[in-house]
């Protein structure tokens, strides 16, 4: 049986996240509705007008009003129905304002024409979409994990841009220097030679005349993961001191030990190689290579005095050659650097 | 013989002269001196529906071509992007109001004239002025045309020229000027200078319509007006008020402009239902009860359409104010459906015999059904979201303002025409028309449901290369729409020229009579 769900699809086009299953239903249900009443409409006006019990007059014989008690049950099933579906719009759209737990955050910087888009570990799309031949692709795709509750937040530029994602039954409007978040879990795979989600701009923009802004592109969750890493790989610095810099402030470094010599959570970098650390059992030892890829690895294996044990391991998170970068990056931090 | 004038061919100094150049001139004299100063309303009900006609022509030819891409029109004149927009601001919103209400409105109050009759003059050139500046503007237009209006006077918009956006501001200013006088003289006229013993009910629902929407564009004019004003000083003198990058407030311009523009296309539905219940035998005198109904459901409509606004997602972007604006867009639907009800309920009772004019009452009943009906989809928030700024939403203005007050004014006109005249135009010619209109409207804005429920705005599914066999049925719409009412027209303008009855009447009924 062709349900509402079916109907809605079937007219919006097939869907792409969790909310979308909910949405079609709710629109199935409402051109059954809408076109319910216009047709009822239509066959009325044609029974009204094809009746004609006499000469050119053409009407129904005098029709009793319902009662005042018909009158107010058709106006209070009308208001029921009316609050019915606006509670499951309200509440269709709270959810994509709400962000479930695991969300992916993913940062987009609407420019005037486009998007630029950027991963919680920095990484950034390396394949571009064009819909005109002899232009170069300027529209990221966006991969992203299936099944897995994904959150954008958009940072405006100086005009108010309008962009929607048809099959996620998103629009997301961005107030110019505003900040907004949506939230979407992309549940169909794209096919592959598809393009996937595509996100458009409703605004004209005069550099880039498509209207076409980015593609989300679903893939599984395993091959959205083996993508960043390798992404993140391609994306590195070849030199160690800024693959160094990079990682200290990627990977969280910077939230406990500064570069300019004050002190945080824990102890600064700045002429932190070479110097001499007194340990909170009263013993020295050298900041050395060594010392410093043992602290990295199991945190508090040597503690310095005067800090607390608060940093969180590093073993399984950064591989061999990360480590050799922090430190080289270290060794550049000294006493008399600015 | 009067004074100056002589039975001879001579003056009072011997000079030759000729009676019938001075009668000319002296008729020359009273026309110009009419163009200025007069008030009589009829005449310048006339004169406002020559400029509204004159600007149709002028914009919709450019429209319909602007469509086509692939023809070598210039920059300058493509305005394929908001024609829609532009001829709904300039030709429909004050096609009733400022030509069959200003004709009739003293006549249905039993009074000789307005209470401020030199308003009305005033009104008609400040409606020129506006005119002849959205023209210019027209020409100074940038090949990318802003996705809304309310962008193209955006001061922090970065693809609209200056010239343009100042020129189109001071255009819908001067617009909203004329139309606040037109509401002030509507509301004090039919307050002031009904005949003894006309009471409010006593008016017909015509009036009714009329009144209400003059009571909203002047609660929400003024502040539309105070937005462009503001936005010119920030684009002109650097204010700042709304521009983000240096703390001002940007989304206060879209929620003051939209406070006035959303009713203000919206209000023109409410005169339309007043001349379809009219034409289809709603009367304070014979159907009172469902006349008081209809009365009813416009003063709710009338309301609720001035606390609107909210829908507009851009407006109130993820504020809970979007619980708020899309409870108000659903209980639209009660007033509507109690509206429609009543129509249909009177056209049961009283019988229907068809003529020309219900059959275009009919028709507007049909459009203004479907498009009150289409705000369910665009009150529900979760989908109201994603179809208030597409096609759908430009399809359900298209169908309210083009079908259902076009089908009205066309209606009223012939009615008018044949009731208190006794002008009768060939039944084939205006069935014709009829029914190019009817199918007009259907094939050009039907489609933009279908592209709009998919989130897509024509122009955005045009650049993408989608949709293109609806978009071509979209534009085979229009013209077919154009032609009906290029049709109609004629067809008026000859029953105008030509005077009495022809060989058939349009009060007949086209269907097939019983013997």
């Amino acid at each position: 049986m062709i349900g509402p769900r079916a109907i809605g699809e079937y007219w919006m086009g097939q869907g792409g996240s969790s909310a979308s299953e909910t949405h079609d239903g709710l629109v199935g249900l409402l051109l059954l509705m809408w076109g319910a009443c216009l047709g009822l409409l239509i066959v009325v006006l044609l029974i009204a007008l094809l009746r004609r019990p006499d000469h050119a007059q053409l009407g129904l014989r005098r029709v009793r009003l319902p009662s005042w008690m018909g009158r107010s049950a058709l106006i209070a099933v009308s208001v029921l129905f009316l609050a019915h579906v606006f509670y499951r719009g309200v509440h269709e759209y709270a959810l994509t304002l709400a962000p479930p737990a695991e969300t992916l955050d993913v940062t987009i910087r609407a420019t005037s024409c486009g998007w630029s888009v950027e991963y919680p570990n920095g990484t950034t799309p390396n394949e571009f979409v064009s819909l005109s031949t002899d232009a170069p692709g300027t529209a990221p795709i966006i991969p992203t994990p299936q099944n897995r509750p994904v959150r954008l937040q958009l940072v405006g530029t100086a005009s108010q841009r309008t962009f929607t994602i048809p099959d996620l039954r998103l629009r997301i409007v961005v107030p110019a220097y505003a900040v907004v978040t949506r939230t979407f879990t992309p549940t169909r795979l794209t096919p592959d030679g598809s393009l996937g989600h595509i996100v458009t701009r409703t605004e004209t923009c005069l550099e880039q005349p498509s209207h076409l802004v980015a593609a989300i592109r679903v893939v599984s969750a395993s091959d959205f993961q083996q993508w960043l890493r390798v992404r993140e790989r391609q994306e590195r610095p070849t030199s160690p001191v800024e693959l160094g810099e990079l990682l200290y402030k990627r990977k969280g470094c910077l939230a406990c030990h500064t570069t300019t010599g004050a002190r945080g959570t824990g102890p600064t970098w700045k002429g932190l190689f070479g110097s001499e650390r007194r340990l909170t059992d009263g013993s020295t030892v050298i900041a050395d290579a060594e010392y410093l890829r043992e602290s990295i690895i199991s945190g508090d294996a040597k503690l310095v005095e005067g800090y607390f044990n608060q940093m969180p391991p590093y073993r399984g998170v950064l591989d061999d050659e990360e480590i050799d970068a922090i430190i080289e990056y270290i060794k550049t931090i000294k006493e008399d650097s600015s | 013989m009067t004074p100056g004038e002589s039975a001879t061919t001579h003056d009072t100094l011997g000079r030759p002269s000729d009676p019938g150049r001075f009668r000319r001139a002296r008729r020359a004299a009273a026309f110009m001196w009419e163009c200025v100063g007069a008030g009589d309303h009829r005449r310048i009900a006339r004169r406002n529906l020559a400029l509204i006609v004159l600007l149709a022509v002028a914009l919709g030819p450019l429209s319909l071509l602007g469509l086509w891409s692939d023809l070598p029109i210039g920059a300058s004149i493509r305005i394929a992007g908001t024609p829609q927009t532009v001829f709904a601001f300039w030709v429909l919103v004050p096609l009733l109001p400022a030509t069959i209400g200003m004709y009739s409105l003293p006549m249905m109050i039993g009074a000789e004239r307005f209470a401020f009759p030199k308003l009305n003059s005033l009104g008609f050139f400040l409606f020129l002025v506006s005119a002849a500046l959205l023209v210019l503007a027209l020409i100074e237009v940038s090949p990318a045309w802003p996705a809304d209006s309310g962008s193209a006077v955006d001061s922090t918009s970065d693809t609209t020229p200056a010239a343009f956006s100042t020129l189109f501001a001071l255009a819908l200013l001067i617009g909203a000027a004329g139309m606040i006088l037109l509401s002030i003289n509507i509301l004090v006229t039919t307050h002031m200078c009904r005949a003894a013993g006309v009471r409010w009910l006593d008016l017909p629902s015509f009036l009714w319509g009329l009144c209400c929407a003059a009571l909203v564009s002047l609660l929400t004019l003024p502040v539309g007006c105070l937005a462009l004003v503001l936005q010119m000083s920030d684009r002109w003198m650097q204010f700042g008020l709304f521009d983000g990058s240096i703390g001002g407030f940007p989304t206060l311009y879209t929620n003051m402009l939209w406070f006035a523009t959303h009713p203000t296309l919206h209000n023109p539905v409410l005169p339309a239902i007043g001349i379809i219940a009219a034409a289809l035998g709603i009367t304070p005198g014979g159907t009172p009860a469902s006349h008081r109904i209809l009365v009813l459901g416009l003063l709710w409509l009338a309301g609720l359409s001035m606390l609107h606004w909210g829908t507009q997602a851009t407006v109130s972007a993820e504020s809970p104010f979007l619980g708020v604006a899309s409870a108000m867009g659903l209980l639209r639907l009660i007033p509507a459906a109690v509206v429609l009800a009543a129509i249909l309920g009177a056209v049961f009772r009283n019988g229907l015999r068809v003529t020309i004019p219900r059959l275009y009452a009919l028709a507007g009943l049909f459009f203004v059904g479907v498009g009150m009906s289409s705000e369910l989809l665009l009150g529900t928030l979760s989908m109201g979201s994603l179809l208030a700024d597409s096609s759908f939403a430009a399809a359900h203005l298209g169908v309210l303002l083009f079908g259902g007050v076009g089908s009205a004014f066309f209606a009223a006109i012939l009615e008018q025409q044949s009731r208190s005249r006794g002008w009768m135009s060939s039944v084939l010619w205006t069935s014709a028309a009829a029914l190019l209109f009817f199918e007009g409207v259907n094939f050009a804005f039907f489609p933009d449901y279908l592209i709009g429920i998919r989130g897509f705005s024509s122009h955005v599914a045009a650049s993408l290369g989608m949709f293109d066999r609806l978009q071509r049925i979209g534009s085979v719409g229009l013209w077919l729409l154009a032609l009906g009412v290029l049709v109609q027209g004629l067809v008026l303008v000859r029953t105008r020229c030509v005077g009495f009855a022809v060989t058939s009447r349009s009060d007949e009924s086209p269907l097939p009579q019983d013997t």
